[in-house]
């Protein structure tokens, strides 16, 4: 066991370059000195079954030091104690789906969030067989049906039970072993901002709610400058890096208008909607508030609603397939403030991940920017670097140089959320330090993002008095993916086997990794989804002699060097 | 002096190489694990969308197909669209060329002009216990990381003595209508100098040494001796008649360097969150924006080729026994 973090990662770092020593030993020694611990060696193996090595892909070290650690450490305890050779692999995003799509892996690790609070794209997009995410492979007729079902599932009650099977399902099968339950570290200068208004959400500080009620204490706190980790480069709410990439998609939350918005409590609240009424399954009415302006002073109707919905309808931009695209069948303008839109099969999540994920675009602005550009067909390759963003959220797009600086103004003569502050710019900064030394001088006020060690956020606001850190448990997982489908992790009782080693490690890379701003996890639906989270989710202990126990009763056997070879008559390939 | 013949056929290879540059890094990117889709197609959408956006940006086309679209625009001055910014790529260039042009060409031209003079004073005052004494001091600057000395001066200078900002261009407030305003006001000046500095006090260490050797070689000339003997005073040895001649070395060095400056110093362009085109370069390798990578090192390529060739039209007018037209 590590005495310290330093210790610790010192140990991982040296994992991998062993890793490949002790594979090789394996080949050429008789292993004499492995330590097998319960594993019984039985000579003269097949070579045939002897269990190929495997890689382990993740980001990079650079991208998430703390993700890429984990990750080491897990995989040297999968093979220190199962004989499993895992390599770990930081990867640049860019590769990414080809080796998923490819199914060019062992094991892949990242993390997954609903990203609205309802758990049906955790549920569908990942696991179920066709999903375009299911890249891990994972099948299961009995599972597919449950997903599907708690998606028709319009009963609260009814899809809870439903969703909890379906964590059921997945606990037992464990095509996912979570490694931990993240929380979102942020840092305030507490001279200048009102430490008691800022409203906290699964997004940590960087939610709508904070943003229109965090109160400055002085002039300096009216304009807040925060960071974020990559230079925001898209603000065109039709486009895929713009819904999709953090780096982008709070400049569309803060200048639109939803229809809904995921509370602090991960509830859905009516934002420029006033209610719905559900018609049948399939039909809903929705009330628009009568005070909605645009940020240049026009009036936002049910006919800018209509005229959103029906353009993704029409033109079918990508990143709108899932929610809306295969939900919705018609939208239909039922007075000034009322819209109706007509499903084509019941769509349990439809108010927080389609009305509460779909920015309202001011019909007159945006015909006149696509006659302009000529991309009537596709609105999505529409920049906004050099032009102005018309929409009617509570901040407006404001000066913008690509890369140095993007400022928000707030916008005053919104009828419900006029923000307290005047303005929030973005600025960036290429490096942790140079962000650490900002905010301690004062040239940052927030850090809206943090994607380095909390434990440095933590020293800087011991150090300094105005400084306070935040976190807040997120909806997110950072979680290890089998690939279902390559020998031995087609085999349930080998992942059982896995779930259980991590979840022996979990403590450790919890408190020595994270330094205790993390928690353990077990389900793939976080208990920050309090109404969704099956607390009784199956997970394996009892360290590494009960994996050793699994696989020696599914007939897995180890040399003696201790490497896994399949059980009797399976060969590799 | 320089002839028609030689010009055309210099230019011609010119073309050619600047074609075969083109073609490398076409395939070259290609080659890179990975692809582009990363920022083309969202995550968890159908194949058959997938597909269809793909399509869209032609790269379901045969590689040969590709890249007869590619060279056709780049020889039509279309250097095409980021996939990553989807903005045209000569727009995203223009934004960080000016600023790593300017970070670059002052840092050379303070190294080589500093550098220039140091190394001939050196090697004027060859043996002397101050000359041993600049060795130490030019080997010790040489050997020292421009993103080291960048976190030095940073650490010192903007965190701990506040005199200027931790990075970026401009200050938070500050606003230009022009590139021009900009680089002339004091406020970008200020952001500029430690940048500067840190790639400055590298590069000094080789216009010193290079200066010097060369200077040593020709101080044994017999013209220098002859300057001596006419009574021309030292000072003017040294320099029209000593450095003059020593000089030409430094001109194809700074030639290429400039050619290079394009490139920026990627790690002293993230020390000061410099928004230049060298991390730019560097980013869209790895996200596989192909277009924008593309036409970053095409850039690249076409300063160094043509500096190349300014260079040698500069050894005729400092040299005249130099002739560019002989075989």
């Amino acid at each position: 066991m590590a005495t310290s973090r330093r210790k610790l990662l010192e140990q991982i770092g040296g994992a991998g370059a062993s890793l490949g020593v002790v594979s090789l030993a394996g080949c050429f020694s008789g292993g004499e000195d492995t330590d097998l611990g319960n594993r019984e060696a039985t000579a003269d193996l097949p070579s045939e079954a002897r269990v190929e090595e495997m890689t382990h892909y993740t980001t990079t070290e650079a991208y998430w030091s703390e993700r890429f650690h984990a990750v080491q450490l897990v995989d040297q305890r999968l093979t220190e104690h199962l004989g499993l050779p895992v390599e770990p692999k930081g990867l640049e995003l860019s590769a990414w789906p080809e080796y998923q799509t490819e199914g060019r892996f062992g094991f892949w690790s990242s993390n997954w969030s609903s990203g609205d609070g309802d758990p049906d794209s955790q549920l569908m997009d990942t696991f179920t067989t066709d999903a375009g995410s299911n890249y891990w492979r994972y099948s299961n007729e009995e599972y597919d049906e449950i997903a599907r079902e708690q998606r028709r599932a319009t009963d609260p009650d009814e899809r809870q039970e439903l969703v909890y099977e379906a964590q059921r399902i997945l606990g037992e099968e464990r095509p996912e072993s979570q490694i931990v339950y993240n929380y979102r570290t942020h840092a305030i200068n507490n001279e200048r901002i009102d430490e008691d208004s800022v409203v906290l959400n699964f997004m940590g500080i960087r939610n709508i709610w904070n943003l229109v009620s965090m109160e400055p204490l002085n002039d300096e706190g009216r304009t807040i400058v925060t960071n974020n980790f990559d230079p925001t480069d898209s603000l065109n709410p039709l486009h895929q890096n713009t819904v999709e990439a953090l780096r982008n998609v709070w400049g569309v939350e803060l200048t639109h208008d939803y229809l809904y918005q995921t509370d602090p409590e991960m509830n859905p609240q009516p934002w420029a909607a006033e209610g719905h009424d559900w018609v049948d399954e399939t039909t809903i009415d929705v009330q628009l508030r009568s005070d909605l302006v645009a940020h240049d002073g026009e009036s936002i109707t049910a006919e800018d609603v209509v005229f959103t919905f029906d353009l993704i309808l029409e033109t079918e931009p990508p990143i709108y397939t899932n929610i809306v695209n295969t939900v919705v069948d018609t939208v239909e303008q039922r007075g000034d403030y009322e819209v109706r839109f007509v499903l084509g099969e019941p769509y349990a999540p439809f108010i927080t991940s389609t009305l509460g994920r779909v920015p309202i675009l001011p019909k007159h602005y945006w015909e006149e920017i696509m006659a302009d550009t000529g991309n009537e067909d596709t609105p999505w390759e529409i920049s906004f670097i050099d032009r102005d963003l018309v929409a009617s959220g509570p901040f407006i797009k404001g000066r913008w140089e690509q890369g140095e600086r993007l400022e928000f103004d707030a916008f005053e003569d919104h009828p419900f959320a006029a923000p307290n502050i005047d303005k929030r710019i973005e600025r960036n900064l290429a490096s942790r330090d140079a962000e650490i030394n900002a905010l301690e001088s004062g040239e940052y006020d927030t850090f809206e993002t943090w994607f380095g060690s909390p434990s440095d956020l933590n020293e800087l606001a011991e150090e300094n008095e105005h400084i306070s850190m935040v976190k807040h448990l997120t909806d997110t997982r950072m979680a290890m993916w089998s690939q279902c489908e390559r020998k031995p992790l087609d085999d349930v009782a080998v992942r059982q086997a896995v779930n259980t080693v991590v979840m022996a490690t979990q403590q450790e890379i919890i408190s020595e990794i994270f330094d205790d701003i993390a928690d353990p996890a077990y389900s793939p639906i976080s208990p920050s989804l309090e109404f969704w989270h099956n607390p009784d989710t199956p997970v394996f202990e009892g360290g590494p002699e009960a994996a050793v126990e699994l696989l020696t009763d599914a007939g897995y056997r180890w040399d003696e060097s201790g490497h896994l070879h399949l059980p009797e008559g399976e060969t590799v390939n | 002096m320089i002839n028609r013949k030689y010009l055309a056929r210099r230019l011609a290879l010119m073309g050619v190489s600047f074609f075969i540059v083109v073609t490398i890094l076409f395939f070259l990117f290609r080659q890179v694990p990975g692809g582009p889709t990363a920022h083309l197609v969202a995550t968890g959408v159908p194949q058959d969308v997938q597909e269809r956006v793909i399509e869209s940006y032609g790269l379901n086309e045969p590689l040969w197909k590709q890249y007869v679209l590619y060279i056709t625009n780049v020889f039509q001055g279309d250097l095409g669209h980021s996939f990553y910014y989807n903005r045209p790529v000569i727009d995203i260039i223009g934004d960080r060329f000016y600023n790593t042009i300017i970070l670059m060409m002052t840092a050379i031209l303070l190294a080589y002009t500093v550098g220039t003079y140091i190394g001939a004073q050196l090697a004027w005052i060859r043996g002397s216990s101050m000359e041993r004494k600049g060795m130490v001091a030019v080997l010790f600057f040489r050997s020292m990381p421009a993103f080291w000395t960048g976190i030095l001066l940073l650490y010192i200078f903007a965190f701990q003595l506040e005199l200027f900002p931790l990075g970026g261009v401009r200050g938070i407030d500050a606003d230009y209508s022009t590139q021009l305003g900009k680089f002339l006001s004091v406020d970008f000046l200020h952001h500029l100098v430690l940048p500067v500095l840190s790639i400055a006090i590298f590069y000094v260490g080789f216009p010193i040494l290079l200066m010097r050797s060369n200077m040593l070689e020709v101080l044994t000339e017999t013209y220098i001796f002859t300057a001596r003997a006419k009574g021309v005073a030292e000072r003017r040895v040294m320099l029209s008649h000593a450095a003059r001649n020593a000089i030409l070395p430094i001109v194809t060095a700074l030639g290429i360097e400039f050619g290079f400056a394009i490139g920026g110093q990627v790690l002293i362009e993230t020390v000061f969150s410099w928004p230049g085109l060298g991390r730019e370069m560097v980013d869209a390798s790895l996200r596989n924006d192909y277009p924008l990578a593309q036409g970053t090192f095409i850039l690249l390529s076409a300063m160094v080729i043509s500096m190349n060739f300014m260079a040698d039209l500069a050894y005729t007018y400092l040299d005249p026994r130099v002739e560019l037209d002989q075989e």
